[in-house]
């Protein structure tokens, strides 16, 4: 490692907030320059001195190129904030819903009417009916967990986003089957945000990320389908029996559109991500007011697609 | 330089900088080290390396424009040269300049 190495290297780190061809510009003139001076004889540590400290290249760098450098930030943050606040904003309708709407305890009540006869009767119990107020406020932690790296200061703000990723993944699993897993959807936007914020501010996202996010797309529509034509549980795809898993008249064209989303997403366009998160949102709504069995396979599913959706709407770049 | 001076100086390069390298450019296309030498031995830049930012965005701008050409050893050397759109902004520079210096010049004279 030379002095001239070091330098171009610290000068490199520096001017990662600049648009990649104008570092490049930067740095081959600062190469031609180090071959020119070295070149009139003049020694390394003599060249370094005259270029100035890395700092005033890349201080300079900013004012030359200061709205590029500020757009890429506000890119991110832009981003980071939509990503974040949905974690908030779906923990608190998932927390309101769980706590206070959800039946999750099913009560089994004998009456005896009046000739003699005891009848059973199955009624359900929300959380707050259960076991009132204050354990039905765990529901809303959540929300308050992905609320704090909202509002702690800027240059706190990758750590707390990580840590409160992690301690909702943590809460989530720990909760397991029972209130954990309603959560999942606001585990998955707070990850994204977190992968948002600190790319955006350095590479961004490139064709990979956005195959990836199609692939990911398509994963569940291809578990789906895998039963129908797999063959291998014949029952569900005539539909005779099992009727769970057979997909309905409507069910085909809406599979095959998130199938489109998912090519649309890896091609780059941004509108793709704005619908898929639509019916990432629709589906996940729907399941949680709908309060039926399969309702939590459908929030997950839909918080999968309103997350891939939502952090493609907002990071993809170029294409509308 | 006092301090005051050097402050003053930093804030008045910062304005007719780039016109200054549009004016050496003028003169005769030059490649970064020839150009940054020349800046700093005029004392209108205080270090050669700020001087590459300020080319990559008038390259940009279509102000300037490069050519490579190799020199001994093989080794690509880049020349920067002035576009007809750097010519025209020089010319403005220039008509700007004098009038306001001018103006300048008559107030110190006529305070001092």
């Amino acid at each position: 490692m030379t002095t001239k190495d070091d330098y171009l290297r610290s000068v490199e780190r520096m001017l990662s907030g600049i648009a990649p061809e104008h570092r490049t510009a930067v740095l081959e003139d600062l190469r031609g320059h180090f071959a020119d001076a070295e070149d009139a004889g003049r020694p390394a540590d003599e060249i370094t001195r005259g270029l100035g400290a890395p700092r005033e290249i890349a201080d300079r760098a900013v004012e030359e190129f200061g709205a590029d450098a500020g757009a890429t930030d506000a890119r991110a943050e832009r981003a980071w904030r939509v990503l974040q606040g949905a974690a908030v904003a779906l923990a608190v309708i998932i927390g309101v819903v769980v706590a206070f709407i959800l039946p999750s305890y099913y009560v089994a009540v004998d009456a005896m009417s009046s000739d003699r006869t005891s009848t059973h009767v199955d009624t359900t119990q929300t959380l707050i009916e259960a076991n009132g107020l204050w354990v039905a406020l765990i529901a809303l932690v959540p929300a308050l967990i992905a609320l704090v790296p909202m509002v702690v200061p800027r240059r706190a703000r990758t750590a707390a986003t990580a840590v409160a990723a992690a301690l909702l993944t943590a809460m989530a699993f720990v909760g397991g089957f029972t209130i954990g897993g309603f959560f999942l959807p606001t585990v998955m936007l707070g990850w994204a945000a977190l992968i948002s914020w600190v790319r955006l501010r350095r590479s961004g996202f490139g064709i990979t990320w956005r195959i990836v996010g199609g692939v990911l797309t398509a994963l569940p529509v291809l578990g789906f389908l895998l039963p129908v034509f797999g063959g291998m549980p014949g029952r569900y795809a005539d539909g005779a029996a099992g009727s769970d898993f057979q997909i309905s008249a409507w069910g085909w064209p809406f599979l095959a559109a998130v199938l489109v989303l998912a090519v649309v997403i890896a091609v780059g366009y941004r509108t793709a991500g704005w619908v898929l998160a639509a019916i990432g949102l629709v589906m996940l709504v729907w399941a949680l007011v709908s309060g039926e069995l399969l309702a939590l396979l459908v929030i997950w599913l839909g918080g999968w697609w309103l997350t891939i959706g939502l952090a493609h709407a907002v990071t993809a770049s170029r294409r509308p | 330089m006092t301090e005051s001076a050097e402050r003053i100086a930093t804030n008045l390069r910062k304005g007719v900088l780039e016109f200054c390298v549009l004016g050496l450019l003028g003169a005769n296309e030059r490649y970064g080290l020839e150009l940054a030498s020349e800046l700093q031995g005029r004392g209108l830049i205080a270090s050669e390396g700020s001087l590459y930012p300020l080319l990559a965005r008038m390259r940009e701008g279509g102000l300037v424009d490069t050519r490579t050409e190799a020199i001994g050893g093989g080794r690509p050397r880049r020349y920067y040269t002035i576009t007809t759109a750097g010519r025209e902004q020089l010319d403005t520079f220039a008509a700007v300049w004098r009038a306001m210096g001018a103006e300048v010049d008559a107030i110190i004279e006529g305070t001092s």
